[in-house]
């Protein structure tokens, strides 16, 4: 059984139907890249599946780990294991990095019946997760994201998601606001938690991140629908032709 | 008792004045006259501008019993200053001073052992003694004009502090005034007068923490009269944690006289009483003087809490600094009146007022009424307020990391006041501080994690 199972998702925005019935099937140890021109539902369909508020899905089914995803509310479906990485990461200004991450792992811990790390277990943690991920984990001891470059925004999203160690993990544009460098650094991080027990939705403009993370499947997200899927060359037939094609289909 | 007349009935402080007013030792005087000027324009209503927002009705209901003195014989030998202090006091290392209703209790006190450059005497000493200097040193109204509550300290006075910072004394060790209020078993609120007199020398330094806390045994009331002056060049840090019992009044009135090159740097955390006010008059009356006078405030249940600020810019190039940031919960309100005058003579003044205020349930209000008063052309000032729900994006990104909502709320509520917190610069002063606000926020039902 799949992972991931969405079955005929429709979602709306403010009374306006986004998601026309969207099928998707996700296993364990998966990377599906989900493409797609600006105003395709990329952001909705990251958002429906991580419980905002605002994004009210009106018919169709998704199934995560053989449970109904959209009857949980959005700490729920953390805690079940879905991380979804912010395409623009909130700042919480008094909020310091480490206290934030350890609320969250502990909630999880929490939430699964064990017991909470005390604040030198999970400072041990984290640095090890750093260390893993050649990160330095001095950006924790700042407030969350204030002040970040978009580079230090995308590293923090992805320690977060090592020290999480979510099953499912939607990356939400993380390509956005990255210059080459921060976004090999990010991208090795990913690959690093690539794992047989963790499956990835990338979703992207471009086709560039993809040299990074290199996906299993390829799906054109297009006026709500999957219009296309295929391997990993699709995302090259993609970067040369444009979404004219999908477009007019959709 | 013979029949009062109507407005004795109303005013439950007339009749206590009108004795006051007739006491015969070293302040006559000063009793006289703040009796007078109480007597004149009693207790405040909303008529006054600056009660515009806090009305006094519940203590016209609750009535008041001046508070007795504290039987110091009754004192276990063994209380310490650090056994004696309520956990709500802030917890801070420092030089500690305990004023009982008011009153001086010096077996809670280290009056013997003051850093070097600190000179403290009692106002009950002094009055005792018949010190003629005593007048000097107080005044009927602490300088503010038309302030029955201030003349009412004075009219009441028992006690107090008296403190002298010695010129060019740089004191390390904080002094910390820890005023408990506790109710005598009367129905009425039992009714204390602090009173402090701080002259800091010139180019002195020295830091003060003050906690005001509450038994929690019945009603009290708290009005406070604080008169401070920095020499030329001086600099004083000063904290102020008002945490006092939940059923308790707290009134202050704080003056604060800032000569030329000094630096006055105080914060007022108020997370307790039923109602609590605290007005501050700052005159900056030499060149290059400062006052950052700022605060965090919290309400919840039905809790009015009102910060009354007056910045007189008199001296050319003076700074004021007044931000404060306010949380209210449930039917609570929160009041900031804040006016800065800037006089012709005040160039290059740089004076900026902010109010931050975030209000967590329909039945909460804020009344937020910054004021510029300028004569001067070559100024930089500014004011603002803004009032506003806890952050949405926020919220999610919180709960998007597994974090429940109670919990996600509670912890964007205290970033929003620990960020105000931050300016109070003493390590250990800024981590009690911090320490007593995510105690108090953790008492908050529907809030607290």
């Amino acid at each position: 059984m799949a992972l991931l199972e969405i079955k005929d998702l429709h979602a709306e925005v403010g009374g306006t139907e986004i998601l026309k019935g969207i099928n998707l099937s996700v296993n364990a140890g998966e990377v599906h890249a989900i493409m797609g021109p600006n105003g395709s539902g990329k952001s909705t369909l990251s958002y429906t599946l991580a419980g905002r508020d605002g994004y009210e899905p009106s018919s169709g089914s998704v199934l995560y780990n053989g449970k109904d995803l959209l009857a949980m509310a959005a700490e729920e479906r953390a805690c079940e294991g879905l991380f979804l990485a912010f395409q623009y990461p909130v700042e919480l200004p008094g909020v310091g990095g480490t206290t934030f991450l350890k609320h969250a792992l502990n909630a999880k811990r929490k939430y699964h019946g064990e017991a909470e790390l005390d604040a030198m277990e999970f400072v041990k943690a984290l640095r090890a997760k750093a260390k893993e991920l050649n990160m330095s984990d001095d950006m924790l001891k700042r407030p969350v994201n204030v002040g970040f470059s978009g580079g230090e925004k995308k590293r923090n999203e992805t320690l977060q998601m090592a020290v999480l160690e979510p099953t499912l993990a939607v990356l939400d544009e993380t390509d956005s606001g990255l210059d080459i460098d921060a976004l090999k650094i990010v991208s090795d991080g990913v690959n690093k938690l690539r794992s047989p027990d963790r499956a990835f939705v990338v979703i992207t403009h471009y086709q560039r991140l993809l040299d990074y993370i290199v996906p299993d499947h390829v799906h054109v997200l297009s006026n709500g629908r999957i219009v296309k899927s295929g391997g990993k060359e699709l995302a090259h037939e993609l970067e040369a032709n444009g979404y004219a094609d999908y477009v007019d289909a959709a | 008792m013979s029949a009062m007349s109507d407005s004795d009935t109303q005013d439950p402080f007339s009749a206590s004045v009108r004795a006051d007013s007739l006491r015969r030792d070293a302040i006559a005087d000063l009793r006289q006259k703040a009796a007078g000027a109480y007597e004149s324009a009693g207790l405040p209503t909303r008529r006054v501008e600056r009660w515009k927002f806090t009305d006094l009705k519940g203590l016209r209901k609750l009535g008041f019993a001046q508070a007795a003195p504290v039987d110091v014989a009754a004192t276990p030998e063994s209380a310490t200053p650090e056994s004696a202090t309520p956990e709500s006091a802030a917890a801070v290392d420092g030089v500690r001073l305990t004023l009982v209703n008011g009153r001086v209790v010096p077996a809670l006190s280290d009056l013997d052992n003051l850093p070097k450059g600190v000179r403290v005497r009692t106002i009950a000493d002094a009055l005792a003694e018949g010190d003629a200097d005593l007048t000097a040193r107080l005044s009927v109204d602490a300088g503010f004009t038309d302030a029955p509550m201030a003349a009412l300290n004075t009219a009441a006075l028992e006690d107090g502090l008296l403190i002298d910072i010695a010129d060019g004394a740089i004191v390390d060790d904080l002094l910390h005034l820890v005023f408990i209020n506790v109710n005598q078993g009367t129905e009425a609120a039992t009714a204390s007068f602090p009173r402090l007199a701080l002259n800091v020398g010139a180019a002195a330094q020295a830091t003060i923490v003050e906690s005001h806390v509450g038994a929690g045994t019945g009603p009290t009331l708290s009005n406070g009269v604080s008169e401070i002056a920095l020499g030329p060049k001086a600099s004083l840090a000063h904290s102020v944690l008002q945490n006092e019992a939940l059923q308790s009044y707290h009134l202050g009135s704080t003056s604060l006289s800032v000569d030329e090159g000094a630096s006055y740097n105080g914060f007022v955390l108020q997370l307790g009483a039923a109602l609590a006010r605290r007005e501050v008059r700052a005159i900056l009356k030499g060149a290059k003087a400062e006052a950052h006078i700022n605060g965090a405030y919290l309400g919840d249940g039905d809790r009015v809490v009102d910060n009354t600020l007056f910045v007189d810019h008199a001296a050319p190039e003076t700074v004021s600094r007044e931000t404060f940031k306010g949380v209210l919960d449930n039917r609570s309100r929160g009041v900031f009146q804040a006016k800065t005058l800037v006089r012709q003579v005040a160039q290059k003044t740089d004076g900026q007022q902010l109010h931050k205020a975030l209000l967590l349930a329909d039945g909460a209000e804020v009344d937020a009424k910054p004021e510029l008063e300028i004569y001067a052309d070559d100024v930089a000032c500014a004011h603002g307020a803004t009032v506003g729900d806890l952050n949405k994006d926020q919220l999610f990104y919180l709960r998007a990391r597994g974090i429940p909502e109670h919990q996600a709320r509670a912890m964007l509520i205290e970033a929003f006041m620990i960020d105000s917190l931050n300016v109070i610069e003493r390590a250990q002063v800024r981590e009690a501080f911090q320490a007593a606000l995510a105690a108090r926020l953790n008492q908050i039902e529907g809030i607290g994690g």
